[in-house]
């Protein structure tokens, strides 16, 4: 009986099993890794179509909301023509359509400054310049000029306590305004009074407004502030969803917040709360950058 | 008097409307939104409603459902959108949902008072005829 060495044999299968083993191995990480990129490439790919979907509404709304201001002043200008026309046409008439075509060109302007700060916002451009703003003076104008355009509904404004100054960027300070008081009436075309308070409160000043209309449901509340997102008791109102979420950015890089306080069939109040003072230096912020002068 | 009526959340819109409306010879009656839109049909019964689709707690598509579905003594009553939404899309849905007209904004008002007769028109042919039957099945 002759005997082999086989030793050589089984080495090499060995070598062969540990090279299969690894090879394996090597197979299920890149499997693992791949499935891994699979979800994560699936999961941007629902965010950018949720993404898209958002801005084809925004869109779709957005000229819409252009659409209707654009239909007033049109209106205007041929009921305008046809009592001119009919020698019906008398300065109480021309004074009615010029004050209808003004609210229309303001709601197109704000639309547009907030479509326009939203895209700086995106590619982190949107810049706040503190400078002394008197805050009282800022108040009562957008109360004022939203009183003008707004006939049917009351907008009071009780200010107690206020500095003479704050820092902070008075042409954003505008904005935030204009944007809450607009929605104020926009929510409420039913309810007339729109109450604005502010007041001074240890370090901070604090800004009401409080309409007493359709209200939002608790489960909104805190998404309230997102890009695009809208409210279930706003289904049938004109809007994008962008001029909460620039308010609440415009806020935050005045180092403020937004609060929202609200019931549906009852109203909603806005409180905002910017700082008296301000730190020296600034750090740019996630969305823009803030600059004290 | 034949009686319009014109359901509208803008009330710039909806109160020029009226106007030009009146103006033609028209008796109008205003309805803020569908809600409000619907207890009016039901009240005045109106020859013809002009309605607005973007509105606040009923909307035009509702109403329009709602009164084709629930109310059949309106069934010849003319429904024209009057509406923002002016993509073509939206125009055929409209008018596939039962619409007799569908008209966009800016509007023309000129464009708005011819169909508003033509559709009065139709509506008095329709009657004419029907008068006509019952004489001859007399």
């Amino acid at each position: 009986m002759a005997a082999r060495d086989i030793t050589s044999r089984k080495k090499a299968e060995k070598e062969l099993i540990r090279h299969r083993d690894h090879l394996q191995e090597l197979v299920d990480a890149a499997t693992a890794d791949l499935n891994f990129k699979a979800r994560e490439l699936k999961r941007a790919l629902e965010k950018e179509q949720e993404l898209n979907e958002l801005q084809r509404r925004f869109v779709a709304m957005a000229s819409h909301e252009l659409r209707t201001p654009l239909a007033i002043i049109d209106s205007s200008a041929q009921r305008l023509k046809r009592r001119l026309d009919n020698n019906e046409l008398t300065a109480e008439n021309v004074d009615k359509r010029v004050g209808k075509i003004r609210g229309a060109v303001q709601r197109m302007i704000r639309l547009i400054e907030s479509t326009m700060s939203v895209a700086r916002m995106d590619e982190g451009k949107l810049e706040v310049n503190f400078g002394p703003c008197n805050v009282a003076e800022v108040l009562k104008a957008a109360c004022s000029s939203q009183q003008e355009i707004s006939e049917n509904h009351i907008i009071s404004c009780e200010l107690l306590d206020l500095p003479e100054t704050i820092p902070a960027d008075r042409r954003a300070l505008e904005q935030v305004l204009a944007n809450l008081l607009s929605n104020a009436v926009k929510y409420a075309a039913h309810a007339p009074v729109i109450d604005v308070t502010a007041f001074s409160a240890v370090s901070d000043v604090i800004i009401s407004v409080q309409d007493y209309g359709i209200g939002i449901d608790a489960d909104d509340l805190n998404r309230i502030g997102e890009r695009f997102f809208r409210a279930k008791t706003s289904a049938g109102i004109e809007g994008t969803g962008i001029g909460l979420n620039l308010v609440k950015t415009l806020v935050e890089m005045h180092d403020g917040t937004l609060k929202v306080e609200s019931e549906r069939d009852k109203g909603s109040k806005f409180i905002i709360r910017i700082p008296i003072t301000r730190q020296l230096r600034q750090e740019p912020t996630e969305k823009g950058q803030a600059r004290l002068f | 008097m034949t009686t319009i009526l014109c359901i509208e959340d803008e009330p710039e819109l909806r109160e020029d409307i009226a106007e030009e409306l009146a103006s033609a010879g028209y008796d109008v009656k205003q309805a803020r939104d569908g809600h409000e839109g619907l207890q009016m049909i039901i009240n005045y019964k109106p020859s013809l409603v002009l309605c607005d689709i973007t509105m606040p707690r009923k909307n035009g598509y509702q109403l329009l459902k709602e009164i084709r579905e629930n109310y059949s003594i309106f069934a010849e009553m003319p429904f024209i959108f009057v509406s923002a939404l002016a993509d073509r899309e939206r125009i055929l849905a409209g008018l596939s949902d039962g619409a007799d007209a569908y008209l966009t904004k800016p509007i023309d008002y000129e464009l708005l008072l011819a169909t508003v007769k033509a559709s009065l028109r139709q509506i008095d042919r329709i009657k004419d005829n029907q008068k006509q039957q019952y004489v001859l099945d007399d």
